[in-house]
C-alpha cells in the first residue's frame, strides 16, 4: 500500500520532465525493492510479538510450536514464505520438512499468516535472525508471550457458561460467525452432540496446548473452510477467552461425563419418513387408482 | 488442478450448458419439455414412489436455497439446540423419503414392462445422478452432521462467489468428506443434464394447478357420428366403448 500512495504522488511533478515515464518506472522500481529492505528490525519485532509470540519463542524452548532460533539459517526465505502464509498449503503440496514439522508438533496446524505481506514477513524474518545471533541470544529467553498461559484456569464460572453459550450457539458471536457447534463435538453432558465435519473437541485444549494454542487458531484459523466461516466475522478476543475457558472446562471433565449416545437423526430421521407415508396415504388414499376404462379393459383382456 | 476442476470448471460449464441448453430446448422443441409422465402406462406403483420422491426433493430443495439466500437467518435459527435438532431431523426426514422413493420408482421402471418401452438412455441417466444425489446427501448429514449450519456458514460464501464470478474453491477443497464433495459435484452435473433429460419438467410445474379450479371432461359430441366420421383419418371401432 505504501509504495503505490508514495508513488501516485510523486507522479504530478514528474510531467514537465522530459522522459517522464522511465522516471515514473524507475521511482516505482525504487519504491517496490528499496523499501520493504529499508524496513527495520523495530518492525519484525512488533509483527513477532502480534502475531508469533503466543506460540513461539527465539530461544528459550518450544512452546505450541517449535523454538524459532536459527530457523532462518536453516530453512531459505522462500520455505518460511510458503509456510507462514499457509502451512497447511505447503504440507498438502508434499513437502518433506513440511510433514516432519507438522507430525512432530502433533499435528496442530499453525495458523495461516496470510495478513502479513512479503515485505512484512521479511522484516520478521531479518528479527528473529538478529535474535538468533549469539551476541542477543542470551536476552531472548526473556520473551514474554503476549496471551497469559493459565487465564483460563482460573476462569469464573460465568465465563465458563458465556464460553458454552458461544459454542453451541445459544449466545451469538458478535461479528455474526457461525457457532462451533455447527462443526465441532465435544463430549460434555450439558450439550447436544456437535457437528462432526470436523475434529472433535475434547480434548483440544490440552492436545492445541492451552490458551495460547487455542487463541491463535480462533484469531487466525489456518483451515480454510474454517477462514472462510470467519470471514470478515472475527472472534474478538473476550469471546475467545470464554470458548477457551469452556474448553478448558469440557477437558479437564471429560472422564467423568456420560454422554447419552442417543441417535436423533436416524430416529428421528426415519420415525419422520415412515409418518410422512402416513400422511401421504391418509390425504391421497380416496384417490382414483385407475384409468377410467380399466373394468372394460380388464374385460375385454379376459375374453380373448 | 482437479480441485479446480471439479470446482470451478465444472460448475460453470454446467450452469453455462443449462442456461443455454434449456433456453434452445423451449424455443426449438417446445413440446419436449414435460416431465414426460408415463402415468397413462402404470399408476399404482408410480403414486407410492412419485409421491414420497417428490415431496422429500420439494423440501430439501427449498430447504438448500434458504440457506443459500438466507444463511444469517439459517444461522440464527439454529441458535437454539432444539430447533438445530428439529431443523436436521425433519430434513433427514424427507431425504429418507426421496430415497425410498426414488427406489420404488427404480424398481417400477425394472419391473413394469410398459414403462420400459417408453424408457430412454437418459432415463437410466437421470436415475444414476439422482441416487448418487440423495444417497451422498444422507451419507453428508449423517457422517458430517450439523450440515444446516456448515452449509450457512462455508458453502453459501463457496456458492455465491461462484454466482459473483469471482469463484473461491478453498473451502470447499479443503473439507475432509468425500460425500460432500461427490453431493457438490454431483448437483452440478444434474444443473448440467437438465436440458437433455426429464428433469427440464422442474422449469415448467404447472403452479397454477394448485388453485386453478376443477376441469371435468365430458364426451360432449355424437358418438355415433364420430365413429362413423370421414373426416379425419380412415374411422373405425373402438374395441372397448
Amino acid at each position: 500500500m505504501r509504495t503505490k500512495i508514495a508513488a501516485i504522488k510523486i507522479e504530478p511533478m514528474l510531467i514537465p520532465s522530459k522522459k517522464p515515464v522511465l522516471q515514473i518506472i524507475a521511482l516505482a522500481a525504487y519504491f517496490l525493492f528499496m523499501l520493504p529492505n529499508g524496513l527495520s528490525a523495530q518492525d519484525g519485532e512488533a509483527i513477532f510479538k502480534q502475531n508469533c509470540a503466543a506460540c513461539h519463542k527465539v530461544g528459550g524452548g518450544r512452546m505450541v510450536g517449535p523454538d524459532l532460533m536459527g530457523v532462518t539459517t536453516k530453512r531459505s526465505e522462500e520455505w518460511l514464505i510458503k509456510w507462514t502464509k499457509s502451512s497447511q498449503s505447503l504440507i498438502k503440496s508434499g513437502d518433506a520438512d513440511a510433514k516432519a514439522i507438522f507430525e512432530e508438533f502433533n499435528q496442530t496446524p499453525m495458523p495461516d499468516q496470510a495478513h502479513l505481506s512479503d515485505a512484512d514477513l521479511k522484516a520478521l524474518y531479518a528479527y528473529v535472525a538478529s535474535k538468533s545471533e549469539p551476541a542477543t541470544a542470551a536476552t531472548a529467553g526473556t520473551n514474554e508471550p503476549a496471551i497469559a498461559t493459565d487465564a483460563s484456569k482460573n476462569a469464573t464460572a460465568e465465563d465458563i457458561e458465556y464460553g458454552k453459550g458461544l459454542f453451541i450457539g445459544s449466545q451469538a458471536l458478535v461479528n455474526g460467525g457461525p457457532a462451533c457447534i455447527s462443526c465441532h463435538n465435544v463430549n460434555y453432558a450439558d450439550v447436544i452432540p456437535g457437528g462432526l465435519l470436523a475434529k472433535d473437541l475434547t480434548n483440544a485444549f490440552s492436545r492445541l496446548g492451552g490458551d495460547a494454542g487455542i487463541h491463535g487458531m480462533l484469531g487466525a484459523p489456518p483451515f480454510p473452510a474454517m477462514t472462510e466461516a470467519y470471514k470478515n466475522k472475527a472472534i474478538t478476543d473476550k469471546e475467545i477467552a470464554a470458548i477457551t475457558a469452556f474448553l478448558y472446562k469440557v477437558d479437564s471433565d471429560k472422564a467423568n461425563q456420560q454422554v447419552a449416545s442417543f441417535n436423533y437423526l436416524l430416529y428421528g430421521g426415519f420415525g419422520g419418513a415412515v409418518m410422512l407415508l402416513a400422511l401421504i396415504f391418509l390425504i391421497w388414499n380416496n384417490r382414483k387408482k385407475y384409468t377410467v376404462k380399466k373394468s372394460i379393459y380388464d374385460r375385454q383382456i379376459k375374453s380373448i | 488442478m482437479t480441485n479446480f476442476l471439479l470446482f470451478i470448471v465444472l460448475p460453470y460449464a454446467c450452469l453455462a450448458v443449462f442456461l443455454i441448453g434449456s433456453i434452445y430446448r423451449y424455443k426449438s422443441r417446445g413440446f419436449t419439455v414435460s416431465s414426460i409422465s408415463s402415468q397413462f402406462l402404470e399408476g399404482r406403483k408410480l403414486f407410492w414412489g412419485s409421491q414420497p420422491f417428490h415431496w422429500g426433493l420439494f423440501v430439501l430443495f427449498f430447504g438448500h436455497l434458504i440457506a443459500f439466500l438466507f444463511p444469517r437467518a439459517v444461522l440464527a435459527w439454529n441458535g437454539q439446540p432444539v430447533r438445530l435438532l428439529i431443523l436436521e431431523i425433519v430434513a433427514f426426514a424427507f431425504g429418507v423419503c426421496a430415497l425410498l422413493g426414488l427406489v420404488l420408482l427404480v424398481n417400477r421402471r425394472l419391473t413394469s414392462r410398459r414403462v420400459q418401452v417408453v424408457t430412454s438412455k437418459m432415463d437410466v441417466l437421470v436415475f444414476v445422478i439422482l441416487l448418487t444425489q440423495i444417497i451422498s446427501g444422507l451419507l453428508v448429514a449423517y457422517h458430517s452432521r450439523w450440515g444446516s449450519s456448515w452449509f450457512a456458514a462455508f458453502l453459501t460464501p463457496y456458492l455465491r462467489s461462484i454466482f459473483v464470478f469471482d469463484p473461491q474453491m478453498d473451502a470447499i477443497a479443503s473439507v475432509n468428506s468425500l460425500s460432500l464433495k461427490v453431493h457438490v459435484i454431483s448437483a452440478f452435473t444434474l444443473i448440467g443434464v437438465i436440458p437433455f433429460t426429464r428433469f427440464i419438467h422442474f422449469l415448467v410445474y404447472p403452479v397454477d394447478y394448485l388453485w386453478r379450479s376443477y376441469q371435468q371432461v365430458i364426451w360432449n359430441w355424437n358418438r355415433k357420428s364420430i365413429r362413423t366420421s370421414r373426416a379425419h383419418s380412415e374411422g373405425h371401432k373402438s374395441k372397448n366403448n
